[in-house]
């Protein structure tokens, strides 16, 4: 199955703290066994010292309370696996209102991710760049996942993109928050979004590791090389995440 | 056994209803955008979804067809029924 085929890829890999984007369609048929355990699962074969699964909130708007005990559906199975053990399991989701991540399993230094932004210094990407996390892209088509890419263009200070503020309220412990959230948005429309060139140079420079499985692919890379990598791009060219449209 | 796109299309729409309270309320369902994307289902339920699938209309999915490209949307799994039975 997919993830034993991962796991035999790693097997040398002494890092242990994951942070996974998936499509658990790539199971396939085998896929109902794992219903309820799958967060488990992953921990367990992976060996996963810390495993970070993306519980975003992609559907917000100012008048509306996020409340963290409640995903949106189109995050997808894992996400929504993770939330489910959420209260069963020494784990946290991070009270970020856009870019939440759920820690499997809760450990001290994760309070000093600053949850009132989502990319750029001290942001959760920032967290798994210094605390060397492998990023995982488990059966996503063409990276579709790539979220850390809009963390570098942050780093980076694109020029089609600028900080932007916005009030966002949230319903966290019992309590009712609103902060002024910095996001890092697009100003410029005539450019698109253009990861699969990138995730290609990548692969083709072997920071990342493309595996395929039944006409799907299982990728894999250190946060901390693949964000070098595209940094350093970024500084030749820094519309390199992008194409014109 | 021969079925058409409508018939099928039907089929799977009336399923996905029965079984989806967020489907059932929908005026317009969309044919041509993920459903999972969308958020009506998840992989667990595309799984299911094949299963169903394959007992209703007496044909086999692939692991490697539950995909974007052939399965990514309703009219694309229409047209891989279509095209087993």
């Amino acid at each position: 199955m997919p993830l034993d085929l991962l796991v035999s890829k790693l097997v040398d890999c002494t890092n242990r703290k994951f942070v996974i984007h998936s499509d658990l369609t790539i199971f396939g048929r085998a896929l109902p066994r794992y219903k309820g355990y799958a967060i488990n699962v992953f921990r367990q074969k992976l060996n996963a010292e810390l495993l970070a699964i993306p519980t975003f909130n992609l559907h917000t708007n100012h008048a509306k309370v996020i409340d963290f005990s409640i995903l949106d559906a189109s995050m997808g199975a894992l996400p929504l696996e993770a939330l489910s053990v959420l209260n069963h399991a020494n784990s946290i989701r991070l009270p970020n209102p856009i870019h939440s991540y759920t820690f499997f399993p809760s450990v001290r230094g994760l309070e000093k991710i600053d949850c009132s932004k989502s990319f750029g210094e001290k942001s959760v990407f920032d967290y798994f760049y210094e605390n060397n996390f492998l990023w995982v892209e488990f059966g996503t088509f063409s990276g579709d996942g790539l979220t850390l890419f809009h963390h570098l263009e942050c780093v980076a200070s694109v020029p089609y993109r600028k900080k932007i503020y916005f009030d966002r309220t949230f319903l966290y412990d019992g309590q009712v928050k609103t902060v002024a959230y910095e996001y890092y948005a697009r100003t410029d429309n005539s450019y698109a979004q253009n990861f699969s060139a990138a995730l290609e140079y990548l692969i083709d420079k072997g920071v990342v590791t493309s595996v395929a499985y039944n006409e799907r692919q299982i990728l894999y890379g250190s946060v901390k090389e693949i964000s070098l990598a595209i940094l350093a791009k970024l500084r030749c060219d820094p519309y390199f995440l992008v194409k014109k449209v | 056994m021969a079925v058409d796109n409508d018939e099928v299309r039907s089929i799977i729409v009336k399923y996905l209803k029965s079984g989806n309270p967020l489907f059932a309320r929908l005026d317009e369902i969309p044919l041509d955008e993920s459903l999972l994307e969308l958020g009506y289902i998840d992989s667990f339920g595309v799984i299911d979804l094949v299963a169903f699938l394959e007992g209703n209309f007496n044909i086999q999915i692939l692991d490697d067809e539950i995909n974007k490209e052939k399965f990514g949307s309703i009219n694309k799994m229409v047209a891989l029924v279509v095209s087993k039975s």
